[in-house]
């Protein structure tokens, strides 16, 4: 049937660029995908709950639905409803380190092509504070990065 | 292993890589971290779950005590950082796919303008 959805993801590993790019096809028009990237009470239906909805210029919060401690945050940097969006991202153990988050929509046959990027991640392990406070306990491939350096 | 936040909700807390960091040096009973965080063992305890649950520390019985015991290799995912958000990626975007099919189905009354006829599958 026509609405059989084919999940085309791609991945591009470029080690010059560190940068992750994949692609998914929604049977939802983009308005309606839209909500689900910016709504508090639908971002928390496929990733976390968000403390508000998500608007331009505002930090942003994702919280564990079990109980309450911060996943993911940072700030939405830029947003043209319902095409793009941008957000600064960032996790727990990395430790303040921030990367961008890149959200395109684009009308598909049959509802929406939604494609995310997600650049300026470090492939240099020794950008972490966690890396080097855990070497004592570290076996094997934390001596090799060192003997790098 | 395809679910990461279990091991980045055991990493995002500050006192929790402390932890990780003491068994590092060496195995610790929920005493011996206790006395070096000048915290109640209950609380000491909750931390050593959430490291648990996420494979960060092997908890092994020793006679009455329970010894805990860094787990280095759960910790390799997170150290690339390409392969660890290519999977988070792949997991949250099936998830967003479900959520809007399952969202699609229930509103028949919204108009998206596709067939959305029946399927026989």
């Amino acid at each position: 049937m026509t609405l059989d959805m084919t999940l085309d993801m791609t991945l591009e590993n470029q080690m010059t660029d560190t940068a992750i790019q994949k692609s998914v096809y929604l049977p939802a028009p983009k308005t309606r995908v839209w909500d689900f990237l910016t709504k508090a009470d639908l971002l928390g239906n496929w990733f976390h709950p968000a403390q508000e909805d998500l608007a331009e210029g505002e930090d942003y919060l994702l919280t564990s639905q079990k109980d309450g401690d911060r996943m993911c945050w940072g700030r939405v940097e830029e947003m043209s409803p319902h095409d793009y969006m941008k957000w600064s991202f960032t996790v727990g153990p990395m430790e303040g380190v921030m990367t961008t988050v890149e959200w395109r929509l684009a009308d598909a046959p049959g509802g929406t092509k939604l494609t995310l990027e997600h650049s300026g991640l470090p492939n240099n392990a020794e950008a972490y504070g966690l890396v080097l406070a855990l070497d004592k306990g570290w076996h094997g491939f934390l001596l090799n990065l060192h003997d790098m350096s | 292993m395809t679910d990461l936040q279990p091991v980045f909700r055991a990493l995002g807390d500050p006192t929790r890589r402390d932890i990780l960091r003491m068994l590092g040096d060496s195995p610790m009973t929920i005493a011996q971290v206790s006395d070096n965080f000048d915290m109640t063992r209950a609380a000491v305890k909750k931390h050593l779950v959430v490291l648990s649950d996420g494979g960060l520390i092997h908890v092994e019985k020793r006679g009455r005590e329970a010894v805990n015991t860094l787990n280095a290799a759960a910790l390799r995912p997170v150290f690339d950082w390409i392969g660890t958000f290519d999977r988070f990626w792949d997991t949250r975007l099936d998830a967003l796919k479900s959520a809007i099919e399952k969202d699609a189905a229930n509103d028949t009354g919204y108009d998206t303008g596709y067939d959305t006829g029946k399927s026989n599958d």
